[in-house]
């Protein structure tokens, strides 16, 4: 969950020129305050504050950026394709890669005014971007402005803040409803070098004979749209101390966002020259209200060397989403509008346009207290207890749970027998235990619903019937994490070195998932269930240290370790009763054709891959497979039964590091994050279905098709493409991804406070084997480490940009 | 004094808020669906609505990707779906090993035709069972006829299922959740005569209106014949009088009456706009607006070329595919 000055929101809601500060809250106990919407842990931003007693300023942040292509995948040109599939040659040379990408330019400017004294005060930022991506068109601009206004009244008891925040966005569209069409991308990889873009008479090159075969610039250029987004945030927040141990708190946010969009094809698109569909084009728009309301009263209280407080409160958050979309086609030229005029397309009056809309309402209300406990500030106690209900759990027996969480701290070095060390500036060891919720997406799970389902034919006419929408289960409920947290902070050495190690222990319990039943007795084949226990168990070690800190030169670091074990304790829920303790999942694609890829194992780790094992090939490059029972099988005789598939990779890293480093020299500032992550292995898609010799479709391939298998021979053009080991690689890496260096100018002149130039390169290096685009693969779910045939390119950014304080 | 009517003040506004129960309602207002409690079938329309859906199965798994036409024609000697240079139709070497009669246990095919068609039972136990209980309210001689229409339907789903699968488990019971037990073939068998034996006379006797693309007595006894022609294979014992009897019984029908003939012209029962056709006994509508789901007819795609979008003017371009096999041409 992500939360902006304490109201829900996105990362990408504020600029990010606009932000203070950024914290994390990850163990139990703190993300139980926020309740079901922190299970995952929380994200808080602070955005710029006015602060002080006298504020007039003015600041300007403004940079320009470009990029280009990092890494894509290495595919054979022109020469090298007609050499392997001579019949194949069109006798063009075109790289369709360069022909859909260009080099882009982005520039952002941001101005903040901050103005008032200790009574009232206010703060407005502006922010412009213009934004284009490395793909040909791709742009996305957007502007946006916020202002807030804090007053304080009856000697400070009462504190008023008011904030007012509005954006607009608007952003390409080649693809109905969204930016770049990433088909357009895939196309462009695997269409053949030696196809010209267009044919001698001008028209573009198309062979509407081929299977999924089409240009990628005709997709592009013969297609025009866009979406618009604007979003207007009201928020409040009233603080009041009517006595001085009892705080009173408000805090009221209404979020309001709007899309719409358009988008349409000209009678040159493939749609209409092999489809049918002249001119399709499409309409629509959205709008999204969040509502928020927060209450709370804390009373604390010293009495001596112990302090106590109480907090009691009720939250409220109510959600709605309208939504609308037509579509049609059958225009008769490209005259008169598509999009903007898409009444007058033939397939209306045939009846074969497709209109539609929906409107989906939650809420979610929660109760929740807190009360701490310190003495002497040396030992602290926390409890807190919340009881949630979610709109979509309604109609089950569970829509309401209790979430129960403690923590107790120990400042070490209160203690008396630690007066006289030196060693720690501060130790803190901290215990804490929480169980927080997540309740599943969609409302009505719990009770039977009815929809429309297909039509009929009854007595002359076709009547629409009406039959269940899923599988009942009232028995759903909450999935819950239960966290148990220990953990040690320390400073040290005056301040230069601070560490904080967490070991943490997570069990979901009743595990939300779509899980496959049997029919009969069931309607459907899956169910909406909870149904199993995972375990996450790990350890998180955050360093800081100044090794260097002198008037001219400072060199601050800091390194962040991660150690993370994953188990599946059990599968059984209350609906979900089964003879077998795995089941498969995922999802990967070769050639058109799809596999399972990932199999979920009691008593195993999350994301095991789950395929045919290769151990080498024959002499003419055949796979020479290792069956069930670890005996070696030719391609001719191996059956591809279900048994003998192995696990043959995982896609979790078990453990991830980071070190980001600052040094600062007189006026100059150099900043170096670096991450990695290891022990874990990828699927590469891209290998997986363009490393093939054999090419039914006539598609390009990589490079890599010229390679040895296992070092004998080639691959046999007998052999059609398929999911196994040889396409599992490591993913280990090591990222360099941000450098940036800096200059202050310090006083400018009469007016410039300060002035700071600075170039930074984002994505500069990636040290690892893999032999993807990019070894940092979706690690969510239950299917990680799939690196999709389709990927993007990674891309490497470099930035030029300018700080100024009037 | 005035900190405490301040403190009382926001005292009563906060439980005022509170007490609205609007605040701990949990909203629950559907759009698009409706939750089955609160729908209940009035008019003769109503029920129609809710009972239809028991055919829609039929046709889906009879026509859907992998589906059942697929699954006994591939098997045959007379259809073959070769892999496609340029176009592909290899697809895991699913047709391959439907050709060569070697599928595993996570081939589609195997799959695809099981749960549809357990649809189709499952689905008419619904509706049985939801007459039973009064949701669906019929009374009298419509019940009974609704209930022998049904069961006759459901038994005709079982048809599909014993041919493929052979001893598959007896579904009847719409409210039993336990696990299902198989039955064998034989027993598969009797169930099926039996269930449309038992219901055939209070089917109806109308060979088309309101009866087209629905169960009257007549596709009940051609049904009952396709099942003694194959009682053989299917129970061990073969009854094929049984089979000429249920035929005959048809045929004395179809010349009193008139109702049912031959076509004068055998390509005329393919044509287009044939819900007139006197040929037909048992259909499954379709129609270019109202069945418009991905696969859910498409014979043409996967049986032209691509060429032939020109000559047939079709508004997609097929994708070739499935070919007779060179003995039978």
């Amino acid at each position: 969950m992500v939360l902006i000055d304490g109201i829900p929101g996105e990362l990408g809601t504020v600029a990010p020129e606009d932000v203070e500060s950024v914290d994390v809250l990850k163990d139990g106990s703190a993300a139980a305050i926020y309740g079901t919407r922190g299970t995952n842990g929380v994200i808080l931003i602070t955005t710029k504050q006015a602060k002080g007693v006298d504020i007039n300023q003015v600041e300007y942040n403004g940079y320009v950026s470009t990029s280009l292509i990092a890494k894509k995948l290495d595919m054979l040109n022109a020469d090298e394709f007609r050499t392997l599939y001579p019949d194949q040659d069109h006798g063009a040379d075109t790289d369709w890669i360069d022909e859909i990408s260009r080099t882009p330019v982005s520039h952002v400017h941001n101005l903040s005014l901050m103005g008032g004294n200790s009574k009232t005060n206010y703060i407005a930022n502006l922010n412009y971007a213009s934004r284009q991506g490395i793909m040909k068109k791709s742009d996305f601009e957007s502007f946006q402005g916020r202002i807030e206004v804090t007053h304080r009244m009856f000697d400070d008891k009462l504190k008023l803040k008011f904030g007012l925040f509005g954006k607009k966005n608007q952003m390409e569209s080649t693809t109905n409803g969204g930016s770049f069409r990433g088909w357009v991308y895939g196309q462009a990889t695997r269409r053949n070098p030696t196809d010209p873009v267009r044919n001698e008479d001008g028209t573009w090159n198309e062979n509407v004979s081929k299977f999924e075969y089409e240009n990628p610039l005709a997709l592009l250029y013969e297609a025009e749209g866009n979406v618009k987004k604007t979003q207007l945030r009201y928020n409040g927040n009233i603080v009041y101390n009517p006595i001085k141990d009892l705080t009173l708190s408000a805090v009221f946010s209404y979020i309001r966002d709007n899309m719409n969009r358009g988008y349409g094809e000209t009678l040159n698109h493939i749609s209409a020259l092999r489809d049918g569909l002249a001119g399709w084009s499409s309409v629509g728009a959205y709008t999204k209200m969040e509502k928020l309301m927060e209450l709370t009263a804390q009373y604390s209280k010293e009495i001596g060397a112990h302090k106590f407080t109480v907090l009691g409160g009720y939250s409220y958050n109510e959600t709605d989403f309208e939504e609308l979309w037509i579509d049609n086609y059958g225009f008769q030229d490209d005259y008169f509008g598509g999009w903007h005029n898409i009444g007058i397309g033939s397939a209306l009056k045939d009846g074969k346009a497709n209109i539609g809309s929906k409107k989906t309402p939650t809420n979610l209300i929660g109760f929740f207290g807190r009360a701490t406990y310190s003495f002497k500030n040396r030992y602290l106690l926390m409890g807190a207890l919340r009881y949630e209900g979610a709109s979509q759990l309604w109609g089950t027996d569970n829509a309401w749970g209790l979430f129960p969480s403690v923590s107790v701290g120990w400042r070490i070095t209160e203690e008396a027998f630690m007066k006289n060390q030196k060693i720690f500036d501060d130790l803190k060891l901290r215990v804490g235990y929480g169980v927080t919720g997540s309740q599943p997406k969609d409302p009505f799970l719990g009770v039977a619903m009815l929809k429309y389902g297909s039509y009929a034919f009854v007595n002359g006419n076709w009547i629409q019937t009406i039959v269940p929408a899923s599988n009942p289960n009232p028995d759903l409920k909450w999935e819950e994490k239960k966290e148990t947290n220990i953990g040690l902070d320390f400073v040290s050495w005056g301040g230069r070195l601070s560490s904080s190690i967490d070991y943490y222990n997570r069990d979901v319990d009743g595990l939300i998932y779509e899980y496959g039943v049997p029919t009969p007795p069931n309607l459907y084949n899956k169910t909406m269930a909870n149904g199993g226990t995972m375990r996450n168990r790990g350890v998180e070690v955050l360093v800081t240290v100044i090794p260097v800190q002198n008037k001219d030169f400072e060199w601050s670091t800091t390194g962040t370790f991660s150690l993370n074990s994953n188990k599946l304790i059990s599968l059984s829920g209350s609906i979900f009763k089964s003879d077998y303790d795995y089941f498969n999942t995922g999802t990967v694609e070769y050639s058109g054709q799809v596999a399972d890829s990932h199999r979920v194992q009691v008593g195993e780790s999350i994301g095991n891959f789950y395929g045919f094992k290769v151990v080498d090939v024959d002499s003419e490059g055949r796979w020479i497979y290792e069956d069930r029972n670890g005996e070696l099988v030719n391609y001719k005789d191996f059956t591809h039964a279900p048994e003998d598939k192995h696990v043959i990779g995982n896609g979790l890293p078990k453990w991830y590091a980071g070190w980001n480093n600052t040094l600062r020299y007189k006026n100059f500032d150099l900043n170096v994050t670096m991450r990695g992550a290891f022990g874990f292995q990828i699927i590469n898609g891209g290998r997986m279905n363009y490393e093939n010799v054999k090419n039914s479709r006539f598609e390009n391939r990589l490079k890599s098709v010229n390679d040895l298998v296992f070092g004998k021979h080639t691959l046999s053009s007998e052999v059609e493409p398929e999911f196994n080991s040889y396409y599992v690689e490591n993913g280990d890496y090591w990222k360099i991804d941000n450098i940036t260096l800096g200059y202050s100018f310090g006083q400018v002149g009469k007016y410039i406070k300060s002035l700071r130039v600075y170039g930074s390169v984002l994505n500069a290096l990636t040290i690892t084997g893999y032999k993807g685009i990019d070894p940092e693969v979706s690690t969510d779910g239950l299917t990680p480490g799939y690196d999709t045939r389709d990927r993007y390119p990674s891309v490497r950014s470099f930035t030029f940009g300018v700080n100024v304080k009037f | 004094m005035k900190t405490n009517i301040k403190l009382w003040t926001m005292g009563l506004m906060t439980v005022a808020l509170l007490g609205n129960t609007a605040c701990t309602d949990l909203l629950h207002d559907s759009y698009g669906q409706v939750v089955s409690e609160d729908y209940v079938p009035k008019t003769e329309e109503d029920v129609s609505y809710l009972v239809n859906a028991a055919y829609i199965p039929w046709r889906e798994t009879l026509l859907q990707w992998n589906g059942v036409v697929r699954a006994q024609e591939l098997c045959a000697d007379q259809d073959v779906l070769p892999a496609r240079d340029g176009i592909g139709w290899v697809d895991g070497y699913i047709y391959k090993r439907w050709h060569q009669h070697t599928w595993t246990t996570e081939d589609d095919g195997v799959l695809q035709g099981w749960e549809r068609t357990y649809n189709g039972v499952n689905t008419c136990n619904r509706i049985l069972s939801q007459i039973e209980e009064g949701v669906i309210s019929v009374d009298g001689e419509t019940k009974e006829k609704l209930i022998a229409e049904l069961k006759v339907l459901r038994a005709s789903y079982y048809y599909i299922l014993i041919d493929l699968y052979g001893n598959v488990p007896i579904v009847t019971d719409f409210k039993d959740t336990s696990l299902p037990q198989q039955s064998t073939r034989k027993e598969v068998f009797d169930f099926i005569v039996k269930e449309i034996t038992e219901n055939m006379d209070l089917l109806s006797e109308t060979p088309r209106g309101y009866y087209y693309g629905r169960f009257n007595k007549w596709a009940a006894h051609t049904l009952l014949a396709k099942m003694y022609l194959n009682a053989e294979v299917w129970s061990g014992t073969a009854q094929w009088q049984k089979c000429i009897d249920e035929c005959d019984i048809v045929i004395n029908y179809a010349e009193k009456s008139g109702e049912y003939a031959l076509e004068n012209n055998q390509k005329d029962v393919f044509v287009t706009h044939n819900e007139n056709s006197k040929e037909i006994i048992f259909a499954l509508p379709f129609d270019e607006i109202y069945v418009t789901g991905w696969n859910d007819f498409d014979f043409h795609m996967y049986t032209l070329a691509p060429e032939n979008q020109d000559t047939y003017q079709l508004t997609a371009r097929p994708w070739g595919g499935r070919v007779c096999s060179a003995s039978v041409y």
